[in-house]
């Protein structure tokens, strides 16, 4: 798996780097660089996230958010031929749990785009989304219980 | 953002996942991510809220057991609005980055902590950034009290996310007493003020756990 990796390192090497900055200049997203729509239908590389963003407001199933964590479900299962580079990208990002978050941040993709995408891989089997707390309410006093004895033993 | 701290948390204690390789070396491909154990099967989530340069980025980075992340989204400049954001005028869409970490509270829970400008409309650009979190802690800084004015009506108004205030203190910040910031802010008896040093991880845990205690004991619901 690991020989496909520089398949997402064709973005500007810097851009990762400015990431770690507190001050982020002049570093344009993954999405706006020449290469990024490269695939599909859409040329116009600075659009097409935000044309795939806005044909879709949201992903097909709303309990994709921020902290959910995704895991690849199958890792032998192939990604059909007409599957989007960031797609694919998110997929490799995923071979071992991460939340949604990092995944968009790693790859450097807006948040929204990466919802999208993991929530389509999450339909089409190719990811799993493990998230408890339900998307209204709020944590459990179980949940809140744990985590307080968690911060407790790092203060 | 002001507080750059992100670069240089303070001697971060040793992260329950493996750690991410110190360098990569040109071209090579990207470096792995730092992977959260397998058994975690939750993720909680804390909003860190205040104004500009009030310190957010530095408590995540005191914090998380990873290098903060950031995290993107556009905005369109109708919603951009009159704010202040110096230098950012002009453009046509501006991406605003939220500042993130992570810390990994057992075997199967992970807590990430979401560094969030105060204005509302930054929030809404995040889908579903308030919806399930634990609380919010907002970060104020009693020299510029006033900043921290619009994150307290954004969370008032909302009403249904539990947050608690901590000082940040910075060297020539001032230390006022509990009671006159509770009226200075404005706040409901029972908001947890607490005062902290967002250098400090035991500092900003102690932050976090006033936030955890106060959202507990509004969920086990009025004594």
């Amino acid at each position: 798996m690991s020989g496909d990796q520089g398949a997402h390192q064709d973005g500007d090497p810097s851009a990762r780097q400015s990431v770690q900055q507190g001050a982020h200049q002049g570093s344009a997203p993954a999405a706006d660089h020449p290469t990024a729509g490269r695939t599909g239908d859409y040329h116009d590389s600075a659009v097409r996230p935000y044309v795939l963003t806005r044909g879709r407001a949201r992903p097909t199933r709303n309990t994709i958010g921020l902290d959910t964590l995704l895991v690849v479900a199958d890792a032998g299962k192939p990604l059909p031929p007409s599957a989007s580079r960031q797609a694919r990208d998110l997929l490799r990002m995923c071979g071992r749990l991460l939340s949604l978050a990092e995944a968009a941040a790693h790859l450097e993709l807006p948040l929204s785009v990466a919802g999208i995408l993991a929530s389509d891989l999450v339909d089409s089997g190719h990811l799993i989304a493990r998230s408890r707390i339900p998307e209204a309410g709020r944590p459990d006093v179980t949940t809140l219980q744990e985590v307080l004895n968690g911060l407790r033993r790092l203060s | 953002m002001g507080s750059a701290g992100s670069a240089d948390p303070p001697s971060p204690p040793p992260a329950l996942s493996a750690e991410e390789p110190a360098e990569e070396p040109a071209g090579a491909p990207a470096k792995l991510p730092a992977y959260l154990p397998d058994t975690v099967q939750q993720a909680v989530k804390i909003l860190v809220v205040g104004d500009f340069g009030v310190g957010k980025t530095t408590m995540i980075g005191s914090v998380s057991e990873i290098e903060p992340l950031r995290t993107e989204e556009t905005m369109t400049q109708a919603s951009v609005g009159v704010d202040d954001l110096a230098g950012l005028d002009g453009k046509r869409t501006t991406t605003v980055a939220m500042d993130f970490g992570r810390v990994t509270l057992s075997p199967y829970t992970a807590l990430y902590l979401f560094g969030t400008p105060g204005q509302r409309r930054f929030w809404d650009l995040w889908a579903g950034l308030g919806e399930g979190a634990v609380g919010a802690l907002v970060l104020v800084d009693t020299r510029r009290i006033e900043g921290s004015f619009e994150v307290l009506d954004q969370l008032e108004l909302r009403g249904d996310l539990p947050f608690a205030i901590a000082v940040n203190h910075f060297p020539d910040s001032y230390r006022h007493s509990p009671q006159a910031l509770r009226e200075a802010l404005d706040l409901e008896p029972d908001t947890p003020i607490v005062h902290c040093d967002a250098r400090s991880r035991s500092s900003s845990v102690d932050a976090l756990i006033a936030l955890v205690e106060h959202a507990l004991s509004l969920q086990k619901g009025p004594s």
